[in-house]
């Protein structure tokens, strides 16, 4: 039993966890230092080296409709079948990787798959770390407004009333403590 | 709650304003500030993210690393400008020629979500005034134009 544990999670291990460090470690290496990560990492010509980078993106646009979807759901603001921030960016991102194959043609010999490329990576981290930005935002916003409801209710406690419900709405989005004297 | 009102059957009617609305984070604006700055995180990371693709394409050539930045860095530029603005033409666009924008649409689709907040304010009061029960649970809420109260035994 103990053997057959120890495959599972080693199993869960490799499956799961080291494509998650192995995708963060390419987000920080490309936040700190692009040139180096280039250096090391980009092979231009080499299609496996293309598709990596191809899935680089992909991974960073499904973290993006992720955590809109966990956003949408958390706030109750906007529909479940409405996150198409990922469509927004593909969208968005052709202008600028069409009008960089076309300027840098004249001065560089980059072919358009050479651009596309090279426009995956930044493109992809640039989204996935405005989407954990965003996140967690929230978060700290969340704890500090649980925070000051919680300090209402023990105030309106302090006042003499037994019990309390105390709720904050920011628009449909409510954040409620109860309370109750011991 | 015009807005909301207009942006709402905005959405409902084409996928391409949804699309446009997702991307300027409109479902954080409608919340109350300081969370609604929360709106312009995502995008304004993304945008910023350019500079690093014009340091990757520098270092990506042998000669003319300057230039090819200043390249790239010239054509996020220039499309982020050209996004943003056609973007802003396509939402006018698209709002003057919906029929949403009809001043006696408007003002059903205005009074339709005004009850339906008001019911659901009107949920809240009555379930912050029911009185704890040992043998069921009662829960009211509202659901568009409909009040539910149920009790559960």
């Amino acid at each position: 039993l103990i053997g057959a544990t120890g495959a599972i999670i080693k199993f869960l291990r490799l499956t799961f966890l080291r494509p998650i460090e192995r995708f963060l470690a390419q987000v920080i290496s490309i936040s700190t230092d692009p040139a180096a990560f280039v250096r090391e990492r980009i092979r231009l010509g080499d299609t496996t080296n293309f598709l990596r980078s191809a899935g680089f993106f992909v991974s960073a646009i499904s973290t993006a409709f992720l955590a809109e979807v966990a956003t949408l759901y958390r706030l109750g603001i906007g529909n479940l079948t409405e996150p198409y921030y990922w469509a927004f960016i593909l969208l968005t991102s052709i202008p600028f990787v069409l009008l960089s194959f076309l300027s840098v043609r004249f001065v560089a010999p980059l072919s358009f798959k050479d651009v596309l490329h090279l426009s995956f990576h930044p493109i992809g981290a640039g989204v996935f770390v405005g989407a954990a930005f965003a996140w967690w935002h929230r978060l700290l916003l969340d704890r500090w407004l649980m925070s000051a409801i919680s300090q209402t209710s023990d105030l309106i406690l302090a006042s003499g009333v037994k019990s309390n419900r105390t709720s904050l709405c920011l628009s449909e989005f409510c954040l409620t403590a109860s309370k109750t004297k011991a | 709650v015009l807005k909301r009102v207009l942006s709402d059957c905005l959405k409902n009617e084409s996928l391409g304003f949804t699309v446009l609305a997702s991307g300027f984070q409109e479902a954080y604006t409608n919340l109350r500030p300081p969370v609604d700055d929360l709106s312009y995180l995502r995008p304004v990371i993304t945008v910023l993210y350019l500079f690093i693709a014009a340091r990757f394409f520098a270092a990506a050539v042998e000669r003319r690393k300057p230039l090819v930045f200043g390249m790239v860095l010239l054509a996020a530029l220039i499309t982020t400008g050209t996004n943003y603005l056609s973007l802003i033409a396509y939402g006018r666009w698209k709002i003057e020629h919906s029929s949403c924008a009809e001043e006696k649409q408007l003002a059903t689709l205005g009074l339709n979500r005004a009850a339906e907040s008001a019911l659901k304010e009107m949920a809240r009061g009555v379930q912050a005034g029911v009185k704890d029960n040992e043998v069921y649970d009662v829960s009211v809420g509202a659901e568009g134009h409909t009040l539910s109260y149920t009790d559960r035994f």
